[in-house]
């Protein structure tokens, strides 16, 4: 079944969109969310844990082990995350470019 | 520290199960933002607006794991509290106890707060992109909204005069 655009709430899609390059804890992806919105999305842990939640629930995202670090949880993109996070990317080029087009239209 | 162990008590109010999920997670990221966090103006900041957000989001995951129906509740429950204000009122006006014009004055609040609780129960059920409540939830939603609706419209006529 094809996936329906926009179906992640923005602050989900931040989330998944830190999880690309490399399995992260809370505070990590926290603060990565913050830095990638430049400073726009502050979530607090309330927040970002009920996200964590519903994104693990409908498996998008899953829970590693790291030997190293037994207090912190880390996450990472399970397949259909970053299947999931592919639509919605395909879904924001098309708005950037139809976005683009529409401005050079107008100001032409 | 005080106000973590206010943030520690008010974590203990999450569902059960999510608390056993998430509890060490949320108090080691938080001591974690704490730590990563050298100004002192800063940390009180994160404390505040972490205490400040946390009951709103308690709410909100008791409503997450119900899908909808802790609003249906909470809509009856006011429904009940209207009715009741009303039928009592008009219980002790027909015996003379007091007239309509005692109780006028109060009846805008009332009547306002109903609406505003009648419309943020009917309308965040919208704005659920993840989860929203089934059909027959939404339904007894709306109808429990419909009715406080009319009978707030009742009492409004009752006030300008249109109906005696």
């Amino acid at each position: 079944m094809k996936k329906q655009y926009n179906q992640l709430p923005h602050v989900a899609f931040s989330i998944l969109l830190t999880l690309t390059d490399k399995e992260r804890h809370g505070y990590d992806i926290l603060r990565q969310v913050n830095e990638d919105s430049l400073g726009r999305i502050r979530l607090s842990t309330g927040a970002l844990y009920a996200s964590i939640q519903q994104l693990h629930e409908k498996g998008l995202i899953r829970e590693v082990e790291q030997q190293n670090d037994s207090r912190r949880r880390y996450y990472v993109l399970t397949k259909k995350g970053n299947t999931v996070l592919e639509a919605e990317l395909e879904y924001y080029k098309n708005s950037v470019r139809l976005a683009e087009e529409r401005q050079k239209e107008k100001y032409a | 520290m005080p106000k973590h162990r206010i943030y520690r008590a008010l974590i203990h109010l999450y569902p059960r199960t999510y608390r056993e999920k998430y509890e060490n997670e949320i108090l080691q990221t938080f001591d974690d933002m704490l730590s990563a966090t050298p100004s002192r103006i800063r940390r009180l900041r994160i404390e505040f607006e972490e205490l400040a957000a946390t009951p709103h989001l308690i709410a909100r995951q008791y409503d997450y794991r119900s899908a909808g129906k802790i609003r249906i509740i909470f809509g009856a429950f006011l429904l009940f509290v209207y009715g009741t204000l009303i039928v009592t009122h008009e219980a002790l006006e027909r015996h003379g106890v007091y007239t309509f014009a005692d109780v006028k004055s109060i009846m805008p609040l009332i009547t306002g707060a109903s609406l505003v609780g009648t419309f943020a129960g009917a309308a965040v059920p919208l704005s659920f992109n993840d989860r929203r409540p089934s059909w027959y939830v939404r339904i007894v939603v709306y109808t429990l909204g419909g009715a406080q609706i009319c009978i707030a419209a009742y009492i409004a006529l009752h006030m300008t005069g249109v109906l005696h």
